[in-house]
C-alpha cells in the first residue's frame, strides 16, 4: 500500500477518449490525480519537467494510446524504457487497435496489461475500476 | 525438297500402297502356258519335222558349202533353240541391269539378291547354249551334254531362287542398310560356284544318261528342278505374303511357266528340238519374261508412289501454316516454304542460299566465321533440343519473338537441319498484358481491401466518440429532457450502434476469405462441434448435421465461417420458438457440396438474388438484428475459394441454402 496516491498519466490524443476516463473516475470515485498528455512528446516533457511543464512527481503510472501523432505509445514506451529513471514505471496500453503487431510490441515493452477501449459503457467501468484496484493493492517500484 | 523424303524400299512394307496382286498378269500367263498342251492335243507340232539326224554327223569344221545341205529343219530347230535361248540370256540380264538400277535409287537390298540370281542363272543358260552351239566341247558325249547342262541351269535357277527367297525373308529387317559390300559378297560366292560347276561340268569325261525316250520318265534328271519348283511355291507364297509387291508376285507367277515347261521336259521330250523340247524351251523365255515385267511394273509403281508422296509432302510444306526452313550443315537455307515466307517477309528465292543468320541473328554469333570445307561449323546442336525461344529477323528488320525447333537428319552423309518456326509476337504480346492485367488486378485489390480495412477502422474512431458523447448527454441532462427528447437521444444512439455494426460487418467483409487456411484439415465432426460451440444456440433449437459429414476431412477455414454465417442467419431469422436446422453433405466429383436447411419462414423465389447482395435484409432493419451482410460475406467467401452457392426455398417452406466448396484449396 503506497503513502502516497498515484499519479496517474494519460496519454491520449483523442479529447472524447480522455473525458471518458475522466468520467469514469469520476464514476468510479477515484480520487487519483489524472494528469493528461496529448502524445508521447509531451508526456515525456511532462514527466521531465520540460518546455514549461511542471515535473510529475512519482509514484505514477502510465495510461497509454498506441495511435498519437508526433510519437505514438509503442514509440513513447521505447523511449521511457530506455530512460534510466522512467524505467520501471508501470504502464498499462489503453488503445483501439486489435492489431497483434502492436500487442506484441508492447508486450515487448513489459507493460502491465493491453486493454481496448472498444468496450463502452459498463465494461469501460469496470476496466477503470480494476485499475483502481491495481494501483491501490500493488507496490510500486518508484517508492 | 528430295531429301525430305524418306528413301523409298523396292520390297518395301514402308510404302503406304502395297499393290494388290496382278490377276489380269496372272491369268495371261497361266493362259501362256498352257495353251501349247491344248494346242499340242489338236495335233500342232512344234517341231519342225525333218528325219532324225543325230548332231554326230556334223562334225566341228564342216565346209562351209556342205552346210548349204543341211535340212532346213535341223538348221531352223537349232537356230530356233538359239534365238530361244539367247532371249532368255538377254531378258535375264536385263532384269539384272533393271534390278541394280533401282536398287541404286532405293537401296533395298532385297533387290539385287534377285538381280543376281538372273545374272547367275543367265550366265548358266548362256553356257548351255554355248554348248548346244558347239562352241564348248567336253570329251563326254554332245547331247548328253546339252541336256546336262541344261539341267544343271535350271537346278540351279530353281535353287539360286530358293536362297534369294529366303535371304529375303530371314533379312527383311535389313533391307535398307548399305550393303555393297553383302552384294559383293553374295556376287562372288555365286560366281564361284558358276564356275565350279563349269568346270566340273566341261572337265568330267563321263556324263549320266539323260534321256530315256521310251521310258515314262524320259529325262529323270529334269525332275530335279520340277521338284525344287514344286517345293519353292509354298516359300515364294510365304515371300509375297511378308513382301506384297509385284517383284515377289512375279516370282510366285514365274512358277507356273517353270513347273509347266520341267514337266514338258520330264515327261515328253524324247528327242532334242522335238516339240515339248522347243516348247520348254518357249515357256522358259516366258519364266525370265515374267519376272522381269514384274521388276518393271514395280519401278512404275514405286516412282508413282513417290511422285505422289512427294507431290503430299509438297503439299503440306506450301500450305502449312507453321514455316518450315531446312538448312544445310553449314547454315545455308535449302528450303524455305510459303509460310515461312509470310512470317520473314522474304519469298523463296530472296533467301535460299543464305546464311541463317539472316533470319534468325542470334545462331551462332559466337562461332568462328570459318569455312572449313568438308567440316560441319554449323553446330545446331544447341538448337536441336526441343521448342525454343529465339529472336527473328524480318526483311524490314524488324525483330519479333519466334518459336523455333529443329532437328537433324542424316542422309547419304550429310546433315541437313529441318526447322519448324512459329511467330509468337502475338502470343507474347498478349502474354504480356495478361501478366499486366493480373498485376493491376491484384494491385487493385490490395488496394480495395486496405481501403474496406481503414474505412470500417478509421471510421469508427468518432463514431465511439459519438456514442460515448451521446450517452454522457443522456446521463447529465436525463432528468432535464423530456420524453421526446430522450427519445431522440435513444434514437441517436441506436443509429450509432448500427453503424457500428455495419462497419464491423464491412471490415469482416473486406477480410472474407483471406483466412484460408488449407493445412488445418479437420474431420466433419469435430467441424461440426466447433460451429455448434461458437454459436448461441438458443433453447428449443436444434442443429442436426448429417451423418456423411463425419466422413469427410476438410480444411477448416474459412468454412467454419461459411458454416457458422448461415446456420446463425437462420437461427435469427426464424420465425418459431423452435426448430430445426440440418446441416449435410453430398460428394460431387471435385467438390462437396454442403446444403443448410432450416423450417423456418422461408425466402420468397423473388428475392433469391437480392438476399445475396450487400446490406440487404428481408425486414425491417429495426426488426431484425442484422446488417445484411451475412450472406454476401458467405457468398464472397464461397466464390473466393471456387465454389458456389444458390438457394432454394419458397415462401413458409423453410430454406435449404447449397454451396459447392473444394476439396482440396
Amino acid at each position: 500500500m503506497s503513502a502516497q496516491p498515484v499519479n496517474i498519466l494519460l496519454i491520449e490524443d483523442d479529447d472524447v477518449d480522455a473525458e471518458g476516463v475522466e468520467r469514469a473516475f469520476r464514476k468510479n470515485k477515484i480520487a487519483n490525480p489524472l494528469f493528461h498528455a496529448r502524445d508521447g512528446i509531451e508526456a515525456l516533457e511532462m514527466l521531465r519537467g520540460e518546455n514549461g511543464h511542471e515535473k510529475l512527481i512519482p509514484p505514477y503510472l502510465f495510461l497509454v494510446d498506441i495511435n498519437m501523432p508526433r510519437m505514438n505509445g509503442i514509440e513513447f514506451l521505447r523511449e521511457v524504457r530506455a530512460d534510466k529513471d522512467l524505467r520501471r514505471t508501470v504502464a498499462f496500453v489503453l488503445t483501439t487497435s486489435k492489431r497483434q503487431e502492436d500487442k506484441m510490441s508492447a508486450y515487448d515493452f513489459n507493460i502491465a496489461g493491453y486493454l481496448l477501449k472498444s468496450k463502452a459503457g459498463n465494461d469501460f467501468m469496470k476496466m477503470i475500476g480494476m485499475l483502481d484496484q491495481y494501483w491501490k493493492i500493488v507496490e510500486f517500484p518508484n517508492e | 525438297m528430295t531429301s525430305g523424303s524418306k528413301a523409298f524400299g523396292l520390297l518395301g512394307a514402308s510404302m503406304a500402297n502395297a499393290p494388290s496382286f496382278p490377276y489380269a498378269f496372272f491369268y495371261a500367263i497361266i493362259f501362256a502356258c498352257f495353251t501349247p498342251f491344248l494346242l499340242m492335243g489338236m495335233g500342232i507340232e512344234f517341231t519342225i519335222k525333218s528325219p532324225v539326224i543325230g548332231l554326230d554327223d556334223f562334225p566341228i569344221g564342216t565346209d562351209a558349202a556342205q552346210s548349204n545341205i543341211l535340212p532346213r529343219s535341223v538348221l531352223t530347230n537349232h537356230t530356233l533353240h538359239v534365238l530361244l535361248e539367247w532371249s532368255s540370256v538377254i531378258i535375264a540380264f536385263m532384269a539384272m541391269i533393271l534390278a541394280f538400277s533401282h536398287y541404286a535409287i532405293n537401296r533395298d537390298l532385297t533387290v539385287p539378291v534377285i538381280g543376281l540370281m538372273f545374272f547367275s542363272c543367265g550366265l548358266m543358260d548362256g553356257f548351255h547354249t554355248l554348248v548346244s552351239m558347239r562352241l564348248l566341247t567336253s570329251s563326254a558325249d554332245v547331247s548328253d551334254l546339252i541336256t546336262f547342262t541344261w539341267t544343271l541351269a535350271r537346278t540351279f535357277y530353281v535353287i539360286v531362287l530358293i536362297i534369294g527367297a529366303m535371304l529375303c525373308l530371314r533379312f527383311k529387317k535389313l533391307r535398307h542398310i548399305s550393303g555393297r559390300r553383302l552384294v559383293g559378297l553374295y556376287v562372288i560366292v555365286l560366281s564361284l560356284v558358276a564356275y565350279a560347276l563349269l568346270s566340273y561340268i566341261l572337265k568330267t569325261p563321263e556324263l549320266p544318261q539323260t534321256q530315256f525316250p521310251d521310258a515314262f520318265i524320259v529325262r529323270p534328271y529334269d525332275l530335279i528342278p520340277l521338284i525344287l519348283f514344286v517345293v519353292a511355291a509354298p516359300l515364294l507364297a510365304l515371300l509375297y505374303r511378308a513382301i506384297p509387291n509385284y517383284v515377289t508376285a512375279s516370282l510366285l507367277i514365274t512358277l507356273i511357266p517353270n513347273i509347266v515347261l520341267e514337266t514338258h521336259m520330264v515327261f515328253g521330250s524324247s528327242a532334242l528340238f522335238d516339240g515339248h523340247f522347243n516348247v520348254a524351251h518357249g515357256l522358259k523365255v516366258i519364266s525370265y519374261f515374267v519376272p522381269f515385267i514384274g521388276l518393271t511394273l514395280e519401278s512404275i509403281h514405286s516412282s508413282r508412289e513417290r511422285v505422289i508422296a512427294e507431290a503430299k509432302l509438297e503439299n503440306v510444306i506450301t500450305s502449312a501454316t507453321y514455316g518450315l526452313v531446312s538448312l544445310s550443315s553449314n547454315g545455308q537455307i535449302i528450303d524455305f516454304n510459303s509460310a515461312a515466307g509470310r512470317i520473314f517477309g522474304y519469298s523463296a528465292d530472296e533467301v535460299v542460299g543464305l546464311n541463317v543468320r539472316t533470319i534468325i541473328p542470334e545462331l551462332y554469333q559466337d562461332a568462328p566465321e570459318v569455312h572449313l570445307k568438308g567440316r560441319d561449323y554449323f553446330t545446331l546442336d544447341k538448337i536441336t533440343q526441343n521448342l525454343r525461344e529465339a529472336e527473328g529477323q524480318r526483311k524490314d528488320g524488324e525483330r519479333f519473338p519466334l518459336e523455333a525447333a529443329f532437328s537433324v537428319m542424316e542422309l547419304q552423309g550429310r546433315k541437313t537441319y529441318s526447322g519448324i518456326i512459329r511467330d509468337i509476337s502475338r502470343q507474347k504480346s498478349n502474354q504480356e498484358r495478361f501478366d499486366r492485367l493480373i498485376t493491376d488486378l491484384k494491385l487493385s485489390n490490395d488496394d480495395l481491401e486496405k481501403f474496406a480495412y481503414i474505412a470500417s477502422h478509421d471510421l469508427k474512431s468518432p463514431l465511439r466518440a459519438i456514442d460515448n458523447l451521446s450517452l454522457w448527454l443522456a446521463e447529465d441532462l436525463g432528468d432535464r429532457l423530456d420524453d421526446k427528447s430522450r427519445g431522440h437521444l435513444e434514437q441517436l444512439r441506436s443509429r450509432v450502434k448500427r453503424m457500428e455494426r455495419l462497419l464491423n460487418s464491412l471490415l469482416e467483409f473486406s477480410r472474407a476469405g483471406q483466412n484460408i487456411d488449407a493445412k488445418n484439415v479437420v474431420n466433419g465432426r469435430e467441424l461440426a462441434e466447433e460451429i455448434v460451440g461458437l454459436l448461441n444456440v438458443p433453447d428449443g433449437f436444434d442443429i442436426v448435421f448429417s451423418p456423411a459429414l463425419e466422413e469427410i476431412e476438410i480444411p477448416k477455414m474459412p468454412l467454419e465461417q461459411v458454416f457458422h454465417n448461415l446456420i446463425s442467419n437462420a437461427l435469427k431469422h426464424h420465425d418459431q420458438e423452435s426448430g430445426v436446422i440440418r446441416v449435410d453433405v453430398r460428394d460431387s466429383g471435385e467438390f462437396y457440396e454442403f446444403s443448410v436447411s432450416d423450417d423456418g419462414p422461408g425466402i420468397d423465389a423473388l428475392y433469391h438474388k437480392r438476399i445475396f447482395e450487400m446490406f440487404q435484409t428481408l425486414r425491417r432493419r429495426d426488426e431484425v438484428e442484422g446488417s445484411g451482410m451475412g450472406l454476401a460475406l458467405v457468398k464472397k467467401i464461397v466464390q473466393r475459394v471456387g465454389g458456389r452457392i444458390r438457394i432454394e426455398s419458397t415462401e413458409g417452406n423453410g430454406a435449404t441454402f447449397i454451396f459447392t466448396w473444394p476439396k482440396k484449396l
